[in-house]
């Protein structure tokens, strides 16, 4: 990851929200993306949904960040269901946001407008556990937006969230997870 | 003659899968990754695993031994380099490379240093490198490194795999398409091959290179492509775009097909003309594994992994078609590989024909001979010149197929042979044999092109007449036009220009019942018997296999030989493969998944394309002769121990005498069947003779010093003759008692040992001489003193007046005087003479002198009458007391001298009191002297001398007769 893009990442996790008016063309950004997944297990189906992901796309060099707080996500099936989701597996406290930061692998100008399929490879930080994923996304690139609908799967063995034997039929280990967000350029001063 | 139709039947798929093993990796119980494995220069794979290294011995996995108290041992990938060492890229972005001591970091610290190693390779030159996930390539060569990064033009940094080519450039596969990189003029380039030049997908997981120069890319998402390389630069050579297998992650060029590793959809195969299809679908553990890493070891099989487990296949050596519910494929009676790539079968009383329609996959065709709903059990199936398809039946005679047409005709009814069970059809041209449970029958063919008419005559069957009725096992006709006939009990019968000839045990057959007979490239027929083993014969004479020979099973029931020198061997619980060159057995059974075959007879047959078909209970098995490789097992010593405690082997080589309890454990590998493995093994030194051993270790305790070598075989058919061989060799020096060195010092301290003593004794006796000398000298100064003029005169004057005054007692005086001179005489060369004697002598003396003091001289003797016969004295040392006395004193009326002899404390003490002499005579004191000198002499001890003003005493030690 080259320097620029540590800066980038750094501004946009400090939540900096100006930014000069000739580089803005080149980034959108959104901060209420919705990220929502879902657990499909035998006994019961949980799902959640956090309507606060932040995301930023630099198009020209075509890097991106997405994050999301992991107690920001609602809609439990009860609120015991919410505690434990945040106190026994993500470990909210701990690890309080989940991150997928990387690079577009497809050979697209996202300069120009137009709707593609992309492969966004990248690290994807779950429970403090970096996994590297590649996860395909559409994405409607216009002037004013960047339309983004992903669905992925997150196994949760691979980022060492165990699951207690007695609820195995109630949490599934793989878990579906979907991300719509429109992203905006980033408004000019 | 009959004409009957044959059926199309139904039209089904079915898959040919390698034979595979899976063994599981558990730690301390618990499931391992396996990540990467490769094969050492003996043929040991090595797993590289997210706990550490381990060796697979084919049942069991050893640890290698860290020598550093690593907490990360997540290896990524392993590599075996031109020289036989192993390389292990950790994920921590470490690169290692293994010693028998431990092994050695080789690291970059600059700011990529923690990125994951994904790949090692050596190039052209002999300079290794890795590949690694986020920081790009590193160049190692010698003890400088570079990172080559997108700072050098490296289109991406991820960087997935390494292809070394020939012009010493290497290619990567990264996140964006491949890259070139050449050091050239002075700098690295760096050329880019992506998306923009035709890359279908610019995530290039793998590269390879097949046999053909091709170079394959295995990718993400759009699967495989192939590209060539010219002059340095890529070019697409084929993309193929129905690819639905999901992410590559390995291609692995074979010589028929390539495998193709998936993360999801297990391996699928591909041939060279582009087709493929999935591989092991009938096993639910394999068909959707994510198959990570694959490579071939040296005995051609294929080991693929996924997660813990790790997977042996026969690769492309041995297949089996897998049998589905619309086919099930057991219990073949016969099978037929014909000329035109068709394999005929009868699994189960029924006729298939099978045809390749891609890689693994082929397509069946049922056949009815007689009608749909009869089954017919076939036991023979024979192809002649013209295509026509012979069909041998239990019970219902000879059916003849033409395949063009699908007609099936019966043979003639009015032959013997034909209600009878035919076992086999065999011939060569237009001749064609039937033989059975009746005998057997030659007949000749015809064929008419146009009709498609096969016409058959009977020739003259006399010569055959005497086997009418036998049961004729098989029939063969050799390349010299000769026929061998296999019989029932009456041997092997040679049919040639009209005559017979049988051979049978007593002409070196192994048995009388012949079941099989094959002839193989060097014109020698091989024959199988019934419960005996095979044999070859030359032309002279047969030469017998048996299990002594490595012949697993003696009861075999079909042999067949190739064109590549081996000889196929089927029995009931595996098959044997024997290479004629080095006339050594392999092994395949139920290790290699062929176990439990039970096949019937001369259920084998040749195809085209040189690979064998194997009809059994369990169906069909494929063995591709050109594809399996002949090695002897290797064979290497993993440890010398010194009293059960490891040494280092490679460095030590020389013990002490006591450092002779030794154990050595040794190893060998055979995948296919690691139970086979037999050891011969000798001690040279020790003993004479090699002993043969399943054990993996061998001890010798209490060795004898001496030179020792440890020599080491390992075979599969205790044949060791050819094998290669290991060995130790090692010295027992001597105990330093038996060194050169120390036999040196001990012979020198002898000789100065013996050089003292000869010294001493010398010296010894040189005093001894001198206290010879001494006595000597104290008798001739006796002597003298008593010759002495002084005291014959002092006699002769006594003697005078004794005369005058009292003649009568100057006799008496003179026979004392004689007396006197005759015993100092006598006693002159005694050293002692008993007291009495002395006090005698005494007595003489003094009475001499006493004429001349008159009472002014006293004796007094106190020693008892025993003790004087008891003790002895040197002769004459009392006279001289006396006379020393007599010459020191003045004795007068008042100052008389009073001589006393006593005996105290075992001393003899003489004294006398003192009355010095005024001018006294010259004293030479060798009197006294000689006394002492000879008492020290005689016994040892001193003589002691007391004198004060009033007395002087000598103590002489009193030496008593018996310890003389």
């Amino acid at each position: 990851m080259s320097k620029i893009n540590f800066n980038l990442l750094a501004f946009f996790i400090l939540g900096v929200t100006v930014i000069s008016a000739q580089e803005s063309v080149k980034y959108y950004f959104t901060n209420t993306g919705t990220l929502s997944f879902q657990s499909v297990a035998p006994q019961e189906v949980i799902s959640a949904t956090s309507n606060e992901m932040r995301g930023l796309i630099d198009v020209e060099k075509k890097t991106f960040t997405f994050k999301v707080y992991i107690r920001s996500f609602k809609g439990f099936n009860s609120a015991l269901q919410a505690e434990h989701f945040n106190e026994k597996y993500l470990e909210s406290d701990k690890f309080p946001e989940a991150v997928f930061s990387g690079k577009i692998i497809e050979d697209v100008d996202l300069l120009k407008n137009g709707r593609h399929i992309i492969r966004a490879k990248g690290k994807l930080n779950i429970h403090g556990v970096e996994r590297e994923r590649i996860i395909k996304s559409n994405i409607v690139i216009t002037d004013e937006s960047v339309i983004l609908d992903s669905q992925f799967i997150v196994m949760l063995s691979e980022h060492n969230i165990k699951i207690p034997k007695v609820v195995h039929e109630k949490i599934a280990s793989e878990i579906a997870v979907s991300v719509k967000a429109v992203l905006r350029k980033k408004p000019a001063l | 003659m009959t004409l009957i139709l044959s059926i199309l039947s139904v039209l089904i798929v079915h898959s040919q899968d390698p034979l595979y093993k899976i063994h599981e990796f558990k730690l301390n119980g618990s499931k391992t990754r396996i990540t990467s494995v490769c094969i050492d220069s003996l043929g040991i794979l090595w797993c590289g695993t997210e706990k550490g290294l381990f060796s697979f011995t084919g049942t069991e996995f050893i640890p290698y031994k860290w020598n550093d108290s690593l907490d990360n041992k997540i290896i990524n990938t392993v590599h075996t380099d031109s020289k036989g060492r192993i390389w292990a890229g950790m994920k921590n972005g470490k690169l290692g490379m293994l010693t028998s001591k431990g092994i050695i970091w080789q690291k970059i610290d600059d700011n990529f240093g923690n990125s994951p190693v994904s790949d090692i390779e050596e190039d052209a030159a002999g300079s290794f490198l890795c590949s690694t996930e986020g920081g790009g390539l590193i160049y190692f060569s010698g003890d400088s490194s570079i990172r080559i990064t997108t700072n050098h033009g490296l289109s991406d940094n991820y960087c997935y795999s390494i292809l070394p080519l020939a012009d010493g450039s290497v290619l990567t596969g990264t996140d964006q398409g491949i890259n070139r990189i050449k050091f050239e003029s002075g700098k690295w380039q760096v050329s880019v091959f992506s998306s923009e030049d035709g890359l279908p997908d610019n995530i290039v997981r793998h590269l390879s290179m097949d046999q053909n120069g091709l170079i394959w890319a295995g990718m993400q998402d759009k699967g495989f492509c192939r590209l060539e390389y010219i002059n340095g630069s890529l070019r697409m050579a084929e993309q193929f775009n129905s690819w639905s297998y999901g992410q590559i992650n390995f291609i692995l060029p074979l010589s028929k097909s390539v495998w193709i590793g998936t993360e999801k959809k297990g391996i699928i195969s591909a041939d060279y003309s582009g087709g493929f299809s999935p591989l092991f679908e009938k096993d639910n553990n394999l068909k959707s594994m994510r198959a990570a890493f694959a490579l071939r070891d040296h005995d051609n099989n294929i080991w693929t992994i996924s997660g813990h487990r790790l997977v042996r296949t026969s690769g492309e050596i041995w297949q089996k078609l897998e049998s589905d519910s619309e086919l099930k494929i057991h219990s073949v009676h016969s099978i037929l590989a014909d000329s035109k790539g068709n394999v005929w079968f009868s699994p189960d009383q029924q006729l298939y024909k099978a045809w390749q329609v891609k890689p693994g996959k082929l397509s069946y065709k049922k056949y009815f001979i007689t009608n749909k709903n009869k089954l017919t059990d076939i036991v023979s199936l024979y192809e002649d010149p013209y295509g026509m398809i012979w069909i041998g039946t239990l019970g219902e005679g000879v059916y003849i197929l033409d395949p063009q047409t699908n007609k099936v005709i019966k043979l003639k009814d009015d032959i013997e042979l034909n209600e009878g069970s035919i076992l086999t059809i065999n011939g060569k041209d237009n001749e064609v044999w039937i033989a059975g449970f009746g005998g057997i029958l030659k007949l000749q063919i015809a064929f008419e092109k146009n009709s498609r008419k096969l016409n058959i005559t009977y020739p003259d069957q006399s010569a055959l007449e005497t086997l009418k009725g036998d049961y004729i096992y098989y029939v063969f006709t050799d390349s010299k036009s000769k026929t061998w006939i296999g019989t029932d009990e009456k041997g092997l019968v040679q049919y040639s220009n009209g005559k017979l000839r049988f051979f049978n045990k007593e002409d070196g057959l192994p048995g009388n019942t012949i079941v099989s007979i094959d002839e193989d490239k060097n014109g020698k027929i091989w024959l199988a018997c019934i419960d005996a083993g095979i044999a070859s014969y030359d032309g002279n004479r047969f030469k017998i296999y048996s299990v002594r020979n490595g012949l697993s099973d003696i009861n075999c029931s079909s042999i067949l030989c190739d064109k590549n020198g081996k000889v196929i061997i089927t029995h009931a619980n595996g098959v044997d493969i024997f290479d004629t060159e080095s006339e050594t057995f392999q092994y395949y059974s139920s290790e290699s998944g062929m176990g439990e075959l039970n096949p019937d007879l001369n259920t084998v047959s040749h195809g085209h394309d040189g690979r064998v078909w194997i009809g059994t209970e369990r169906g069909i098995f494929i063995f591709n002769t050109s594809v399996s490789t002949w090695k002897q097992t290797p064979v290497w010593i993993k440890s010398v121990s010194l009293f059960l405690q490891e040494i280092d082997f490679n460095s030590l080589n020389r013990f002490s005498h006591d450092q002779n309890n030794f154990t050595f454990e040794f190893g060998s590998v055979w995948y296919n069947d690691p139970g086979r493995i037999r050891f011969s093994y000798i001690l040279e030194g020790y003993s004479e003779d090699w002993q043969e051993s399943k054990d993996e270790s061998a001890s010798y305790p209490r060795l004898a010093p001496g030179k020792y070598t440890f020599k080491v075989r390992s075979s599969l058919n205790n044949h060791f003759h050819s094998s290669p061989e290991a060995s130790y060799s090692f010295i027992i020096t001597q105990p330093f008692w038996k060194q050169w060195w120390f036999r040196i010092i001990i012979s020198l301290a002898l000789a100065l040992m013996i050089y003292k003593l000869i010294r001493r004794r010398e010296q010894r006796l040189k005093r001894e001489q001198k206290l010879a000398e001494e006595r000597l000298q104290f008798r001739f100064d006796t002597l003298r003193n008593q010759v002495n003029p002084h005291f014959l005169f002092n006699s002769f004057n006594t003697l005078i007046t004794v005369i005058e005054k009292n003649p009568g007692k100057a006799i008496n005086y003179v026979e004392n005087l004689s007396e006197f001179f005759r015993n100092i005489i006598a006693y002159k060369d005694k050293s002692t003479i008993p007291l009495t004697e002395e006090l005698e002598l005494l007595s003489n003396y003094l009475y001499l002198q006493k004429s001349r003091y008159g009472e002014n001289l006293s004796l007094n003797i106190k020693v008892s009458e025993d003790e004087k016969n008891q003790i002895l004295i040197p002769p004459l040392s009392l006279q001289m007391l006396a006379e020393n006395a007599l010459k020191h004193n003045a004795i007068s009326h008042e100052t008389p001298l009073k001589l006393e002899v006593e005996i105290e404390n075992d001393f003899l003490i003489v004294k006398n009191n003192m009355n010095k002499k005024f001018g006294t005579e010259k004293s030479t004191g060798t009197g006294l002297q000689n006394i002492i000198s000879r008492y020290k002499l005689l016994c040892g001890k001193d003589v002691m001398i007391r004198s004060d003003e009033k007395q002087f005493k000598v103590m002489l030690p009193v030496i008593r007769k018996n310890t003389v």
